[in-house]
């Protein structure tokens, strides 16, 4: 029972703060980011597993994130509101060409950040050129160039 | 087929009261996370400057440096202040309800002998110089969270008593 708990534990309080953190959080893992992540899987581990190291205790530790995993994406695809909290929604930052710059301060995301997607994504160069520019659900910007 | 929503020329399930909601929510969030690092800091869930407290007063028969918060299964310790005594030898009692959450590891100076009682563990030492204060250090590790009290008696009559949390 120890393990199940743990492992619930765990789940739901790392779904909470990162998602109370911001969809930006990690979406673009710097090197820094890469660590921290790193460092937060090695601090939770010692949580999930506490002092039992035997092999049930694994197991069952991942047959629980596993499956609440599986049982969240389930109720996801019932409920759009249930989807919306855990999983967020896109937001879109430039709409037609015009920048909407009190969505991008709530979303921690500027000018910069939407060249960096426009040059990777589709090779653009300026602003101007871009029609669309969405925060995905997953944090990350996409873009639709102007034709 | 579900329909989607149109911003101008973008099919999108861009929903901006939603969006509003979760921007409040976040930064409520933020102000929480603050708030329970400082109170980590504070010493409210754990080891810290406000969780430090001292039961009994401070150079009599018997006082107790001790932390409010703990955490279980981390290593904790209690710091056993025992004044001058007339003879050589102190028996120190521990109420045997605190050892159904905790385990003691350790105690230093290990005790001459333990005597089990249907109340109480006690603990007796021989005392070098019985006219000087000396301190016993119990460590000890919470096996299971919540409160416990904790009730310590020497053989003198001296008795301090007080409460610890131990987190989860």
């Amino acid at each position: 029972m120890d393990a199940v708990v743990r492992g619930l534990v765990v789940y739901f309080f790392l779904l909470l703060v990162f998602r109370l953190s911001g969809n930006r959080t990690l979406s673009q893992a710097t090197a820094f980011d890469l660590i921290l992540l790193l460092i937060i899987s090695e601090t939770v581990q010692q949580a999930m597993v506490g002092t039992d190291n035997s092999i049930t205790q694994g197991l069952l530790l991942v047959l629980t994130l596993v499956t609440t995993d599986i049982l969240l994406s389930v109720l996801k695809e019932h409920s759009q509101v249930l989807d919306r909290w855990i999983d967020g929604a896109p937001l879109v930052v430039i709409d037609n060409g015009k920048l909407l710059h009190d969505r991008m301060a709530k979303l921690r995301v500027d000018e910069g950040d939407i060249l960096a997607a426009a040059r990777s994504l589709q090779g653009l160069e300026r602003l101007d050129q871009i029609k669309y520019a969405v925060v995905e659900r997953s944090g990350e910007i996409t873009i639709v160039p102007r034709k | 087929m579900s329909r989607i929503p149109q911003v101008g020329d973008l099919q999108i399930h861009q929903n901006l009261e939603h969006s509003k909601r979760e921007a409040k929510v976040e930064r409520v969030a933020w102000a929480f996370f603050l708030l329970i690092l400082a109170a980590a800091v504070a010493g409210i869930l754990g080891p810290g400057p406000l969780s430090h407290a001292v039961a009994g007063t401070r150079d009599s028969a018997l006082w107790i440096e001790y932390n409010r918060f703990e955490h279980s299964r981390r290593p904790g310790e209690l710091v056993v202040h025992i004044g001058p005594s007339a003879g050589g030898k102190v028996g120190l009692s521990l109420s045997r309800d605190y050892f159904e959450r905790v385990q003691i590891a350790n105690i230093e100076p290990a005790p001459e002998r333990t005597v089990l009682t249907p109340e109480a563990y006690i603990y007796e030492f021989a005392r070098g110089d019985p006219a000087r204060p000396a301190a016993v250090i119990l460590h000890f590790e919470a096996r299971r969270a919540g409160f416990t009290r904790v009730r310590m008696r020497l053989d003198s009559g001296a008795q301090v008593g007080f409460t610890q949390f131990f987190f989860p």
